[in-house]
């Protein structure tokens, strides 16, 4: 349940982003203020990863964003139930799991601030697809994804230099 | 259009790189160079002209009211000036950059910052600083002593998680070794003068120092290292003499029978002598035992055995290894035992001789494997040591003051009464024993602490030459094996000698 302090950021954010110019970026629901969806495409149409490739995002906001950070994950999703018909599949990425779970310091607890929106953390996530010519999964992805049954937030992700 | 220009890149925090790969996005950089620009965080593609040229325009921190800069907007909860209702909070700029928020929002942000369960160190306070200019941001609070020492306190305490634990750890060793000690003294010594000697008031601080060593120069004692130690320690004991007042009767200045620091001082160098006086005698001969039990057919890892016998070589050489010479000896005499070897090993049970005339130079590299198996084995001499060689040399260098102080008591029942008890009982019970009558001192063995050295000496030479022994007979018995035969009318096995 969004508290009050929550849902008046959200709502600030909400039609700016409905009305967002960002390429690539597209808001796809908001039914309340606690869970958005976001399709995301990286513009780059040589990208031998992602060309073409449209991903989800979801968004899950505590009562205490902005202070707390967002709960963000890729999701899959069936063709049906998208605008384009195309389904979502989670992008191969070495900070990605394959369930979606994301690894990126600015999603964790201590790498968050409230200075960031679900418009900036949609585009340093499509950057960071942007950026990865890695077709690989991150080490020991098949381990956590069996074995996680924590919310992403609670993950208590090691940052080294290039890995999770 | 909005006002708001989002922050694209993650303030890369100082103390660990943000996650995305730099080096990745630097090639990715190079490679869409044409129609993007990295943002000045260097981590943020624009892959689109149009966003790029907008984002070149503007400062690499877009400022919340870029448009309507006349009109505040908080930077937490996105409301600006117009909603300000008289029970908003007050606006603050916290620092020099364009950011500006309520005071309120402000305050649950650092109080989430200052929360442990949102920190990652728990060991140094957090920082607040602006996210857009990096500036720590003062928050004035009411000074309170008992906070700031009881915070204080609590980042000491997870600091010192690590040493606490080394120092749990290396109290336990120090207090074990100190037991050890004390019971040690207490074996050998005997009830009586341990008690005489922990009574004594002068000694008590300087024994406690003394007794963890005891441990820790039984187990140097039985390594190489002793050898070279060891020897230095009675100038140590002379430098801290003991006093004399605790074993009565004893005359410290004389030689015969000896007072317990020259006779424990003077342990190294029996020990050291002892140790040449075996080493003369056998001449080897112990290696030759052992390699007359290897295995005759090696030769398929030759080169490897070769190589890791050299390093092996290598490191006694570089370490404290004795036996060097001995091997350099062994050597010597290898082609001989080799070709002995060969000349018993007519019989065709034996595995793998090599007869066949083709084979000269099989047989030579035979030979060197086996002049090098000797040195392989006596890895555990060197610096390299395995696991149960080193568990089963610390367990028997602490057990010997108890094996030397049971030998004493053996020592007590199987020599003569006269030997071993104070001549001052020795006068009513027993006419005997002259010698004794007339000197009015106690002898050597009187004292349960000699004879528990000479128990200990005792032992460790039955242990070496039982061990000595068996090598020998193995080695001896090595050529006489046979493989039974199973014998099928019998229905069962057979020792045939092959005659």
């Amino acid at each position: 349940m969004a508290g009050a302090f929550a849902s008046r950021r959200l709502q600030r954010e909400l039609p700016k982003l409905q009305a967002t110019t960002s390429p690539g970026i597209k808001l796809v629901s908001a039914t309340d203020l606690q869970e958005w969806l976001i399709d995301i495409q990286v513009m780059d149409s040589a990208h031998p990863l992602y060309a073409g490739q449209t991903y989800r995002l979801r968004f899950r906001f505590s009562g205490k964003y902005p202070i707390e950070a967002p709960e963000v994950m890729f999701i899959r999703a069936t063709a049906a139930s998208c605008w384009d018909q195309k389904p979502r599949s989670i992008p191969m990425h070495p900070h990605i799991y394959s369930n979606g779970i994301i690894c990126l310091d600015l999603l964790d607890k201590a790498g968050w601030s409230p200075v960031q929106n679900v418009e900036s953390v949609s585009m340093s996530l499509q950057s960071m697809l942007a950026g990865n010519y890695k077709n690989e999964r991150p080490e020991g992805d098949e381990v956590f994804v069996r074995t996680n049954t924590q919310r992403p937030r609670d993950v208590n992700f090691e940052f080294h230099d290039d890995d999770c | 259009m909005s006002s708001e220009i989002p922050q694209h890149s993650p303030p890369a925090s100082p103390e660990r790189p943000a996650s995305p790969q730099p080096d990745e996005t630097n090639q990715s950089q190079s490679a869409a160079i044409a129609h993007s620009t990295a943002s000045i965080d260097s981590e943020t593609l624009l892959l689109d002209p149009s966003t790029a040229t907008i984002e070149k325009e503007e400062s690499p921190r877009p400022k919340p009211t870029r448009k309507d800069t006349d009109l505040k907007q908080c930077w937490i909860c996105y409301a600006d000036e117009t909603e300000d209702s008289p029970n908003t909070s007050r606006w603050r700029s916290p620092c020099a950059c364009s950011l500006v928020a309520h005071e309120s929002c402000l305050l649950d942000w650092v109080a989430d910052l200052e929360t442990p369960a949102s920190r990652r160190s728990k060991t140094t306070a957090p920082k607040i600083q602006c996210p857009q200019c990096k500036k720590d941001i003062k928050v004035a609070r009411p000074k309170s002593l008992v906070v700031e020492v009881t915070k204080a306190t609590e980042r000491l305490g997870s600091r010192l998680v690590i040493p606490g634990i080394i120092a749990v750890l290396g109290g336990g060793v120090y207090t074990g070794a100190t037991m050890h000690g004390i019971s040690s003294v207490f074996l050998v010594f005997g009830r009586e003068d341990f008690h005489g000697l922990i009574r004594d008031p002068t000694l008590s601080a300087k024994w406690l120092i003394t007794f963890p060593f005891i441990p820790v120069l039984l187990i140097l004692s039985r390594t190489n290292l002793g050898d070279q130690i060891l020897p230095t320690l009675p100038l140590l004991v002379y430098a801290t003499r003991l006093p004399q007042s605790w074993i009565s009767g004893m005359d410290h200045a004389q030689f015969w029978p000896p007072s317990p620091e020259l006779a424990f001082s003077s342990l190294p160098f029996i020990r050291s002598v002892y140790k040449r006086f075996v080493r003369t005698l056998l001449a080897g001969k112990e290696a030759q035992w052992e390699k007359a039990v290897q295995p005759r057919a090696g030769a398929a890892g030759d080169a490897d055995a070769a190589a890791a016998a050299e390093n092996v070589l290598q490191e006694n050489e570089a370490g404290i290894d004795i036996f060097n010479f001995e091997v350099e000896i062994v050597d010597g005499d290898e082609a001989n035992i080799a070709a002995d070897g060969q000349a018993a090993q007519a019989e065709p049970e034996i595995p793998a001789v090599d007869e066949a005339p083709g084979n000269q130079a099989g047989a030579g590299a035979q030979n060197n494997n086996n002049a090098n198996q000797p040195r392989a084995r006596q890895q555990p001499r060197g610096l390299t040591i395995t696991g149960t060689y080193l568990a089963d040399l610390v367990m028997g260098a602490l057990a010997l003051p108890a094996v030397a102080s049971v030998m004493g008591e053996l020592l007590k029942l199987g020599l003569p009464t006269s030997w071993t008890t104070p001549p001052q009982q020795l006068m009513f019970k027993l006419g005997g024993a002259p010698s004794f009558r007339v000197t009015s001192k106690p002898g050597f063995l009187h004292h349960k602490w000699a004879r528990s050295i000479v128990g200990g000496c005792l032992f460790i030479v039955m242990k070496d030459t039982l061990l000595l022994y068996s090598k020998y007979r193995i080695a001896k018995d090595h050529q006489k094996r046979r493989i039974c035969n199973w014998d099928k009318t019998l229905g069962r096995f057979v020792d045939d000698d092959g005659s």
